[in-house]
């Protein structure tokens, strides 16, 4: 029974208010403790073990590797890493890519999703078409590109052959081996973006739309001034996981290009890679893995802050 | 049936518990049981032929094996891994060559020298044992010991008025120009020179086709030499002057994708492309040892297999390599996929096997005698890294990123900080 209005329910005697309330919660911790044990500890043995022996080997001398003792070396091994020319050669080329993808990306990712959002006729059907790469694994997106490319014989190739000339040689110039890499790594993200702009936009509300179409607003103007800063939120998501995606990218410059020609391609994965599995210098690859971590997570928060929403009521 | 909340939460601790079990427990409980983990190159010839009899090595040593078979991209990394985690993963691997100075000198594989006799080495012969021998100690019992043996259209060369294959490197590219049909997309040869492993072993051979190495007598690093200079310029000569061979960055597989295709007179490629050859090229087509300016022959390679330090079953993974490398075993994979094989004992009851077809022998005969011209690659553990660095060469050179000049100086520079490198 409820207590009347303007009244207050009657206190508990003093002593018995809250016993029989914290046995029942202490029982229920406890199983929720023992229920999510195993899957706490799976996700232990599979994610903070790693990453805590990681962290362990980048700051150990190689005997922690190949014999599981100490050999604590403080930071020389990030200074050693961070100061080579090959960390900061395969950094820079990571960053190209990076940032030639995501303004492909943003570019492409939107005109296609408001396309797509106009709800034209065929747009359910390609819609389903644009998603398909996603279905893809990465090796296999990265060999069919390959087959496409390649120089001399690829697709690409035997389709110019077809009006007898030749294609290009994506492999064997630098700057057609790292538009090959944006070409293959476009072709796997844009789906992602797309479906995610589309959501966002099917989402947005129709009230400041309508106000500003009243108002005499140009398609232009309501692009820019009230569906891109509505799409805020979504637009972070997406750069959070594409960056993430984007400095790990690894199996198509593997497949494609090889870290070459020169080492004109090489990333920070395939660098990791080559120290960790070629020159078997785990301490070093344990300190560039680090170190990629962190130069994500930087430019993470970065999107992030920059993305975030300062209206007061948020 | 109505679960208590006591009879979950007991229930509950007792997964827990068997969770936690430490799982090395486990798995030595089950190599006790007399089971070894062979650790293998899926697709490959020797994947196929091990599994197929491996029912006969239970049958006679009483162990049972399993097999892992892992793509040749990710083989050596699942290795070092399983090493490094101290996991016992693998008892017995196959291993290439080229891991297996690194691999012994970080302690990943066991020296084998007390368990072979001196008439198997002698059986072995000197170059096979030294391709697995490495600071006195056998650190591997090869199966194949092979190089790129040079592959010819005997139908093109033919129609190009020539009888034999080539000779040197002159005659390389005068047969190639020869036999290059452009209407037909014919080239006379391919020059691989992606960055990366394979493409870099080929660079390594034109070196030593021109009478020069890696590594000199000190051990320091010669890169940057005549034979090297030479190396490269013969390579951009047959791409860019003559014209005999594609432009762009090419790789393994398209010189073998190409070669099925019937689009090469000439591939320097391994043994085991013979088998594959035979139905798409209706035979026309015959081997020889690849040619050089100094030296015939490629870089000798070997793979053959190692005992994981951290095996379960060391026992097993012994007998294992035994039993794989005995007279009968090698050369029943002689004969299966018509490969060179490393036993003279091996080799003489191929040569006695009237199932064997003459072309087939003569292939196989054609292949020992390839890898006989060749040397074997430098037995560092830095060899992996030299490879690393000729990738960079050969690509920047192909791509015409890198002058030879360069190509030289920079490869020099990377190959002594490489030696200088623990």
């Amino acid at each position: 029974m409820q207590p009347a209005p303007g009244t207050r329910a009657p206190a508990p005697p003093a002593g018995a208010r809250f016993r029989p309330a914290r046995r029942y919660d202490g029982s229920r911790s406890l199983t929720g403790l023992l229920l999510t044990l195993p899957a706490l500890i799976a996700l232990a043995v599979t994610m903070v073990y790693p990453v805590a022996w990681t962290v362990w080997l980048s700051l150990n001398g190689p005997e922690t590797a190949m014999r599981g003792t100490t050999d604590f070396q403080g930071l020389g091994n990030y200074t050693r890493i961070a100061g080579s020319s090959g960390f900061r050669a395969a950094l820079w080329q990571t960053l190209q890519i990076v940032l030639a993808s995501f303004v492909l990306e943003a570019v492409l990712g939107l005109a296609v999703a408001l396309a797509l959002h106009r709800g034209l006729r065929g747009s359910k059907v390609f819609s389903a078409i644009v998603a398909l790469p996603l279905m893809v694994a990465p090796i296999v997106g990265a060999l069919s590109w390959r087959f496409i490319l390649v120089d001399g014989y690829g697709m690409i190739d035997s389709i110019a052959g077809t009006f007898g000339a030749s294609g290009p040689l994506w492999f064997a110039d630098v700057w057609l081996a790292r538009a090959s890499i944006v070409i293959a790594n476009l072709w796997m993200a844009l789906p992602f973006d797309i479906l995610m702009l589309l959501a966002g936009l099917a989402s947005l509300p129709s009230d400041p739309l309508e106000a500003a179409r009243v108002d005499g607003a140009t398609p232009w103007q309501l692009l820019v001034f009230i569906m891109l800063p509505l799409l805020k939120p979504v637009i972070a998501v997406i750069l959070v996981v594409r960056l993430a995606d984007a400095f790990r990218i690894f199996d198509v410059v593997y497949v494609l290009t090889g870290g070459g020609p020169a080492n004109s391609t090489d990333v920070l994965s395939t660098y990791i890679y080559r120290q960790m599995f070629t020159v078997l210098d785990f301490p070093g690859g344990a300190a560039a893995a680090i170190l990629l971590v962190l130069i994500t997570a930087a430019f993470s928060l970065l999107a992030v802050l920059l993305l975030r929403d300062r209206r007061p009521d948020n | 049936m109505a679960i208590s909340r006591r009879h979950l939460l007991r229930t509950g601790a007792a997964a827990a518990t068997a969770a936690s079990l430490p799982l090395p427990f486990i798995g030595r409980t089950l190599a006790a049981s007399g089971k070894i983990v062979a650790g293998m190159e899926a697709g490959s010839p020797y994947d196929t032929f091990y599994k197929k009899h491996a029912a006969e090595f239970t049958k006679a040593s009483g162990f049972e094996v399993e097999f892992i078979s892992i793509p040749h991209d990710n083989i050596r990394q699942q290795f070092v891994l399983d090493a490094l985690s101290s996991a016992g993963g693998f008892d017995v691997y196959i291993a290439d060559q080229v891991w297996l100075p690194e691999f012994y000198q970080k302690g990943f594989i066991r020296d084998l020298s007390g368990h072979v006799t001196d008439a198997d080495r002698a059986d072995f012969g000197k170059t096979a044992i030294e391709t697995v021998s490495y600071q006195g100690a056998l650190v591997a019992l090869p199966i194949m010991v092979h190089n790129c043996a040079m592959y010819y259209r005997t139908d093109l060369f033919e129609k190009a008025g020539l009888k034999a294959p080539p000779a040197s490197w002159d005659e390389y590219l005068d047969f190639a120009k020869k036999t290059a049909h452009g209407p037909a997309g014919i080239w006379g040869t391919l020059i691989a020179s992606k960055q990366g492993i394979e493409a870099s072993t080929r660079l390594h051979s034109f070196y030593q086709q021109a009478g020069g190495d890696l590594l000199g007598a000190d051990g320091k690093p010669t890169i940057n030499s005549d034979a090297g200079r030479k190396a490269l310029e013969f390579m951009t000569k047959m791409v860019f002057d003559a014209k005999a061979a594609p432009e762009g960055v090419l790789e393994l597989a398209d010189m073998q994708g190409m070669w099925l295709e019937g689009k090469l007179a000439m591939a320097p490629v391994w043994p085991y492309l013979y088998s594959l050859s035979k139905e798409p090229l209706g035979g026309k087509f015959a081997i020889a040892t690849a040619p050089g300016l100094v030296n015939p022959g490629g870089t000798v390679y070997s793979w053959g297999f190692a005992a994981a330090s951290g095996a379960k079953n060391p026992d097993g993974a012994i007998e294992f390599i035994k039993w794989a490398t005995s007279t009968d075993m090698l050369y029943g994979f002689g004969k299966e996929w018509l490969n060179p094989v490393p036993r003279a004992s091996s080799i003489d009851l191929i040569g006695k096997d009237t199932s064997i077809g003459d072309d087939d022998k003569a292939a196989i005969a054609a292949f020992a005698k390839s890898a006989a011209a060749g040397k074997s690659m430098t037995m560092v553990p830095q060899y992996s890294q030299l490879l690393d660095i000729l990738g960079i060469m050969n690509s920047g050179v192909m791509s015409k990123a890198m002058t030879i000049d360069q190509a030289l100086a920079d490869g020099q520079s990377r190959a002594e900080a490489a030696m200088a490198s623990p």
